[in-house]
């Protein structure tokens, strides 16, 4: 059975590897960090705007309403 | 739903599955060449390489298909694909460099083509996001991009066959015109692995998808909010417009 020091010393390139990987896995981890900021603030952004579309198309749907109410009732 | 959203979980999955089983596979299982442990960043280095480079091509035919057809969404795929590639390119790059210095005791070899043809590849889809960029006209940005795009996309396989027709590399050949070099195990390993990162690109790909249609939403709605449908975005902006 080999140590791990043994294997160590036998495998002089771990230090190589270990950073080829960690290179690779900081690169994705970084854009996912990234681009899993933007999705969600632009996500959240969205759903503001789409609040506040709504509101304003019930405000105007409402004054329409209240001005077909208006002309209806009798004058006088 | 964002139609870029869809699958996107599955997919996301399958790429952690099939790269975790390819690099099982590879560390565990396979043997390893002359090289040593070393030998361990080619599972992750060449799979790299070749995706990005796949990633260039796939980009001039959405380039193509965008000029073809007129719609954005094909400007868009053809924009994400290439940012993915270089991405990938960039990683695929200094893994290889990391395993030059373990391997030959260099960093990088400028006498070696299949480096310095890549880096050329690699400095070429560097110039396509300052091109998108220097053009303020969205209609226009996208047509010049997807010419470029075609046209450097043209240039990868030529590049690669010029570079398997030369005789004086030092650079192990996975893959060439009679089909390819690796051994048993480390076959199946690879391809395991290759896939993997395949998924992955799609992935992200599709995540970045997912990112640039919300922002195009983002807009249409401060327009519509604005009440006016001219409304052009604020500074220019390299990625595509709605």
């Amino acid at each position: 059975m080999i140590t791990f020091a043994t294997w160590l010393t036998l495998h002089q390139s771990v230090p190589y590897v270990v950073a080829a990987y960690l290179v690779f896995l900081a690169v994705i981890v970084i854009y996912v960090a990234i681009m899993a900021r933007r999705v969600s603030r632009g996500q959240q952004d969205l759903a503001d705007l789409r609040a506040q579309l709504a509101e304003r198309e019930h405000a105007a749907i409402e004054r329409e309403h209240g001005a077909v109410e208006r002309e209806s009732e009798p004058v006088g | 739903m964002n139609p870029h959203a869809r699958h996107l979980r599955g997919l996301t999955l399958a790429a952690a599955v099939l790269l975790t089983l390819g690099l099982a596979l590879g560390f565990l299982w396979a043997p390893e060449d002359s090289t040593g442990f070393i030998q361990k960043i080619f599972y992750l280095h060449v799979p790299l390489a070749i995706i990005s480079l796949v990633g260039f091509v796939l980009g001039g035919v959405f380039g193509a298909a965008y000029l073809r057809t007129g719609e954005r969404i094909w400007d868009m795929r053809s924009y994400c694909a290439i940012h993915m590639a270089l991405i990938f390119s960039v990683a695929g790059i200094i893994t290889g460099s990391i395993w030059a210095k373990a391997d030959w005791g260099h960093w990088w070899l400028w006498s070696e083509p299949t480096l310095v043809s890549y880096f050329i590849v690699i400095l070429m889809f560097c110039t396509y996001q300052p091109l998108r960029f220097s053009i303020e006209d969205p209609e226009r940005q996208s047509r010049y991009a997807a010419v470029f795009s075609i046209v450097a996309g043209a240039f990868v396989p030529l590049n690669f066959l010029a570079v398997s027709l030369a005789t004086a590399y030092v650079h192990p050949r996975v893959l060439n015109l009679e089909g390819g070099n690796i051994p048993g195990k480390m076959k199946v390993a690879f391809y395991t692995a290759l896939v993997g990162y395949g998924l992955l690109y799609a992935a992200l790909m599709k995540f970045e998808m997912l990112s640039k249609t919300t922002r195009i939403e983002t807009r249409r709605m401060q327009r519509l909010l604005l009440g006016d449908d001219d409304v052009r975005p604020a500074g220019r902006s390299a990625a595509p417009v709605a």
